[in-house]
């Protein structure tokens, strides 16, 4: 009946369709490509410089000795903080605080070095701002160094003074010394970690609405998804040239994005690159069906993209990126179970940064799978009543047609 | 003023009438409330596992063991034998430090010599790697500090007199605002100001010009009457939900709050009026309702980032502390952190409620130059297609 009969309905029919859409929308490869980089870039020079150094602090000495003057100084010598304000009382160094002009302010007290000299143990104490939690570690720990080192230079001369031996005088100080070792992340750059994992979590967002967009398009033409099955002959190869185009474009996206992060960078990479791969194209798969599941089910396109966004945008918490998830209440540790991007999280971090054995991940990627299944499961279910109703509709127009 | 309370109405009208906008501006703004700030509830980070290995097995191992574990960062969950074993329970997730007490720790200590323990975190999580490091570091200190005035004491030095030498010029960190170092109390409020700002920019997106410009009705007077009509409408809606989010919320959920509620609203209305008119600007220069969801959902993460809240602005390169100066909820968060969870007065964040006041002058400008220009086109087509019509 067709004159172009040799076009047999299939995979690559739809294929084709979606490919020739893709070009004709710009919105598609800025959606799939070019945005998500950019947003990856952004967010590469926000944490590009690293943990932050010199971060401001105000000092208020009251005892203006050459022992004030020394701490002073170790504090100043110190990377993450640096000295940006002199105060002469509490109350300016609190107003600095308030105006975000400085983290945290140094109270030396009067009579400091006289009372150290006598032994009298007097205290510096150190107001620090924590509302900005990471902010606040950061100063708490450089000035805790600081003024840590400045007592163990006062303890030390004292003891050198009656006549022990360097050496002796340390080992006397701190009898039992921590070698702290950061593992995976030896430079404590916390930003390797960060970038790594908000690179999948602004992915997901990107993927799930980009596919919840599409397909609501596919549904608000009129024959839309009639002709889609049609073209490819079943459902299956209908679903998979509709998303197939898209699924390799975030893989592009995804792969650039690591590339930039593990090989510029220089975030330590140490897993299988195979199995981090497989992890890759199961994440997109699933946030891939889960848009087109919140499109099959929506009323309209907003709703859709609405959807999408529920559940996507908040998940940066649930995922257990910034808090973590152990800490988290009952429902949180729920909910970031039911997501696709916690597991592929998992796989992701110990695959790359953990350099951990492929045997570490299998039970995370085989949940990720089993999830994947259960999103396919359900869109297939939906799509299937959507054909009972729309061939039952078709019967009753039919008779009024003829 | 009849005709601007026309438009004030009407507008309220469309937000109800239209299914899409009803949904962002007012459900999803109530699910949100609830729904985002979970995972963030327990506030802080204590107790994180951690698994040692005691190859010691002295007395003294033991009690430092004791009192790793009655810290408030870390828990002792486990004694491994071996090295490896302590990893495996690592790289599994199950703990998070270990925290290895060499052989002859004990011996090293009575003979005076330093006896180092050591520990491994997993440093990818940067709070739970400071709470378990921090708890070993202050458990090993306080015995050292006991040994070191107990051998004073043995040299016939009294008690008052070794502590001096031992600490003798302590320092106290006091944690100001947030003393707990709860995540809550710092994300939560700065979160759902930018929830307001993307779902109220998102309605006003779906909504699209008002009929009175997509008609090109010549009776409508200026466009500058219709705009701010609408961004007041816009101010109203939202204004309680600025007083859920920052009062009625954290109240809830037993978020400390400081700052005087007067001050808080003060901020609110400036963000809300210059987020008003944002939205006005961009639902008229982009294509669609549905471009400008697209584009919102994506950035409401580096906003969030670009901030200053969760990452210090002193290391954002120029090109994007100028990009966040001309986002409203960047302003806003900050004023509002520090009103609500520091105590500070309008006065302290003068410099936010300026540039917040800059941003609503400069985009009702836009608004309104937008508006008259598409409202101008739209006449123009209308009298263009006028002959054919007749």
């Amino acid at each position: 009946m067709s004159p172009r009969g040799s076009i047999r309905p299939g995979l690559l029919l739809v294929l084709r369709r979606e490919l020739r859409w893709m070009r004709r929308r710009p919105a598609m490869p800025i959606m799939t490509l070019v945005f998500p980089l950019l947003v990856f870039g952004v967010l590469a020079a926000i944490f590009n410089t690293g943990l932050p150094t010199d971060l401001p602090v105000a000092v208020l000495d009251q005892d203006r000795s050459p022992l004030s003057r020394q701490i002073i100084q170790i504090i100043d010598a110190s990377p993450d903080v640096a000295v940006a304000e002199r105060v002469q009382d509490l109350a300016a160094g609190r107003r600095l605080i308030l105006e975000g002009r400085v983290y945290a302010v140094v109270m030396i007290p009067s009579h400091l070095e006289r009372d150290v000299g006598h032994g009298r143990r007097p205290a510096v104490t150190v107001f620090y701002n924590n509302e900005f939690l990471t902010i606040g570690s950061i100063v708490s720990r450089a000035l805790g160094d600081a003024l840590g080192t400045a007592e163990a230079g006062i303890a030390l001369a004292a003891r050198v003074k009656q006549g022990e031996s360097p050496h002796a005088a340390v080992a006397e100080i701190t009898p039992i010394p921590v070698q702290a070792s950061p593992l995976f992340n030896p430079t404590m750059n916390y930003i390797h970690f960060l970038l790594a994992a908000l690179i999948p979590t602004v992915l997901q967002i990107f993927i799930c609405v980009t596919t919840a967009y599409s397909v609501s398009l596919e549904r608000r033409s009129a024959a839309g998804l009639a002709v889609l099955s049609r073209l490819g002959g079943g459902l299956a190869p209908a679903i998979a040239g509709k998303l197939l185009p898209y699924t390799v474009a975030f893989l592009v996206t995804l792969g650039v994005a690591d590339t930039v992060l593990f090989g510029v960078l220089g975030t330590p990479f140490g897993g299988d690159w195979r199995m981090l791969v497989l992890a890759d194209i199961l994440f997109i798969l699933a946030y891939q069906m889960l848009g087109a599941l919140f499109a099959l089910i929506a009323r309209d396109m907003v709703q859709a993209l609405g959807f999408a966004g529920i559940l996507t945008a908040p998940s940066f918490g649930y995922i257990g990126v910034s808090f973590p998830t152990m800490a988290m209440g009952t429902f949180p540790q729920l909910w970031g179970s039911l997501l696709p991007a916690s597991w592929y999280m998992q796989v992701r971090i110990e695959q790359t940064i953990k350099g951990a054995a492929p045997a570490y991940s299998i039970g995370s990627l085989a949940t990720l799978a089993a999830i994947l299944a259960v999103i396919t499961a359900l869109t297939v279910i939906r799509l299937l009543k959507m054909r009972r109703a729309r061939l039952s509709a078709a019967m009753q127009g039919g008779e009024v047609v003829a | 003023m009849s005709a601007f309370l026309d438009e004030f109405r009407n507008e309220f009208k469309r937000i109800l009438g239209n299914e899409g906008a009803r949904t962002t501006m007012i459900v999803a703004v109530l699910i949100y409330a609830v729904f985002y700030p979970q995972p963030y509830l327990k506030e802080v980070v204590r107790e994180v596992p951690v698994v040692v290995v005691d190859q010691d097995h002295s007395a003294t191992s033991r009690e430092l063991i004791r009192r790793i574990d009655a810290s408030d960062g870390a828990a002792v969950v486990a004694v491994a034998p071996d090295l490896p074993g302590a990893r495996h329970a690592l790289l599994a997730g199950r703990v998070s430090a270990i925290v290895v007490i060499p052989n002859d720790f004990e011996r090293e200590i009575l003979a005076g010599r330093p006896s180092p323990i050591a520990t491994y975190g997993d440093a990818g999580y940067f709070l739970l790697y400071r709470a378990a490091v921090g708890a070993v570091g202050a458990a090993a200190r306080s015995i050292g500090a006991e040994i070191a005035v107990h051998r004073l004491n043995a040299q016939g030095i009294e008690t008052a007199t070794a502590e001096a030498a031992v600490d003798p010029m302590p320092f106290t960190l006091v944690p100001l605002f947030n003393p707990q170092g709860g995540y809550a109390t710092n994300v939560v409020p700065t979160a759902f100001v930018l929830i307001l700002q993307q779902t109220l920019l998102m309605g006003i997106g779906i909504l699209g010009p008002a009929p009175s410009i997509r008609q090109g009705a010549r009776q409508r007077a200026n466009p500058v009457v219709g705009v701010t009509a609408r961004a007041l409408a816009y101010v109203t809606l939202y204004l309680p939900f600025a007083v859920l989010y920052l009062v009625i919320m954290p109240t809830l959920f037993q978020l400390p709050r400081l700052g005087a509620v007067g001050d808080l609203m003060a901020v609110m209305v400036l963000f809300l009026v210059a987020v008003s008119f944002l939205g006005l600007t961009l639902s008229s220069l982009m294509p669609s309702g549905e471009s400008v969801i697209l584009m919102l959902i994506v950035l409401g993460l580096p906003t969030f980032f670009l901030s200053g809240v969760s990452w210090p602005e002193q290391s954002l390169p120029a090109v994007l502390s100028f990009a966040s100066q001309c986002i409203p909820a960047i302003p806003a968060m900050n004023g509002v952190v520090r009103i609500g969870q520091m105590g500070a007065s309008l006065a302290d964040v003068s410099s936010e409620l300026r540039t917040l006041a800059m941003q609503a002058g400069f985009y009702a400008l836009t608004a309104f130059a937008c508006h008259m220009v598409r409202g101008r086109r739209v006449h123009d087509r209308r009298r263009a297609s006028e002959p054919t019509a007749a």
